[in-house]
């Protein structure tokens, strides 16, 4: 693949995590009962759910400017690499104490297992191609 | 003030910013319960409030690097900015419609709140342009193109 096609292709993927941050930041925040999985609706929780819905967000506003030059911005790509990445674990973790449902793994899936290997692609890219 | 003297500020604050955020986020990892202020303790509600301090702490990494060379990554910067910014608010609105408990107030202000105008600062400096360096190498082509005769 041409050097100017893995950055243009490095540029879409973080521009999709970043929309896809958005999306799913704005999800949780106007509707955080998305996330309960069955346990019940404090008026705390759902604040804290809120919180995590806004920060997702924010993290979308990361991926953005990522997008617009991953070779610059790689440490942003980075970072959500390692959130990604750490995340599984987590949620495994948990669901193997009994402490979350098994189905909790899906979000996982699509915020985060989904993402990791086009991430490292992405960091990939902007380590190994010339900066303009 | 000079202008390194800024930058060396801008530096400063920013790896202090790094610095909390990942002190913060690791202690709230490890003792979740810290943020529950008189709520009950149920095991989701500790795992969601685990994964906002991994939120914060992965963060405090993306400050260290904007630390190093804070003029390069502003935008890291920004997105920190923002983040407090949004969060202050976030946490004032629902204590003043006291659905938290009123100690979520100094959290806010040590979290968030005396931020505000350290970052905003920094992204001025860094982003004004009379404080930008000076290039003192310029691309090969640029030369290229300068010294070639019409």
């Amino acid at each position: 693949m041409q050097e100017n096609t893995k950055i243009k292709t490095a540029k879409i993927i973080m521009l999709l995590a970043a929309i896809y941050n958005l999306f799913w930041g704005a999800v949780i925040s106007i509707y955080p009962q998305i996330l309960l999985f069955g346990n019940p609706a404090t008026d705390f929780l759902l604040i804290i759910l809120r919180c995590v819905g806004m920060l997702v967000g924010v993290y979308g506003i990361a991926y953005w400017f990522a997008s617009t030059n991953p070779q610059r911005y790689w440490p942003l790509v980075l970072v959500g690499f390692i959130g990604k990445f750490l995340g599984p674990f987590g949620t495994a973790y948990y669901i193997y104490m009994g402490k979350l449902p098994a189905s909790f793994l899906w979000v996982n899936v699509w915020n985060d297992l989904i993402w990791l290997f086009p991430f490292a692609w992405v960091m990939y890219v902007a380590l190994t191609t010339k900066q303009d | 003030m000079g202008t390194s003297t800024k930058l060396l500020w801008a530096k400063a604050i920013v790896l202090i910013a790094a610095i909390y955020g990942v002190f913060a986020g690791l202690i709230v990892f490890a003792e979740p319960q810290l943020l529950l202020f008189g709520n009950p303790s149920t095991p989701f509600l500790l795992i969601i409030i685990k994964f906002i301090a991994l939120l914060v702490g992965m963060y405090g990494i993306a400050y260290y690097f904007a630390s190093r060379d804070p003029q390069r990554y502003w935008h890291l910067i920004l997105v920190g900015f923002i983040g407090k910014g949004l969060t202050a608010v976030f946490f004032l609105y629902y204590s003043k419609a006291g659905l938290l408990h009123p100690k979520f107030i100094t959290l806010n202000i040590w979290n968030n709140i005396i931020w505000v105008v350290p970052m905003a600062w920094v992204l001025y400096t860094c982003r004004a342009k009379k404080h930008y360096q000076p290039v003192t190498e310029w691309p090969e082509e640029m030369v290229d193109t300068a010294n070639a005769k019409p």
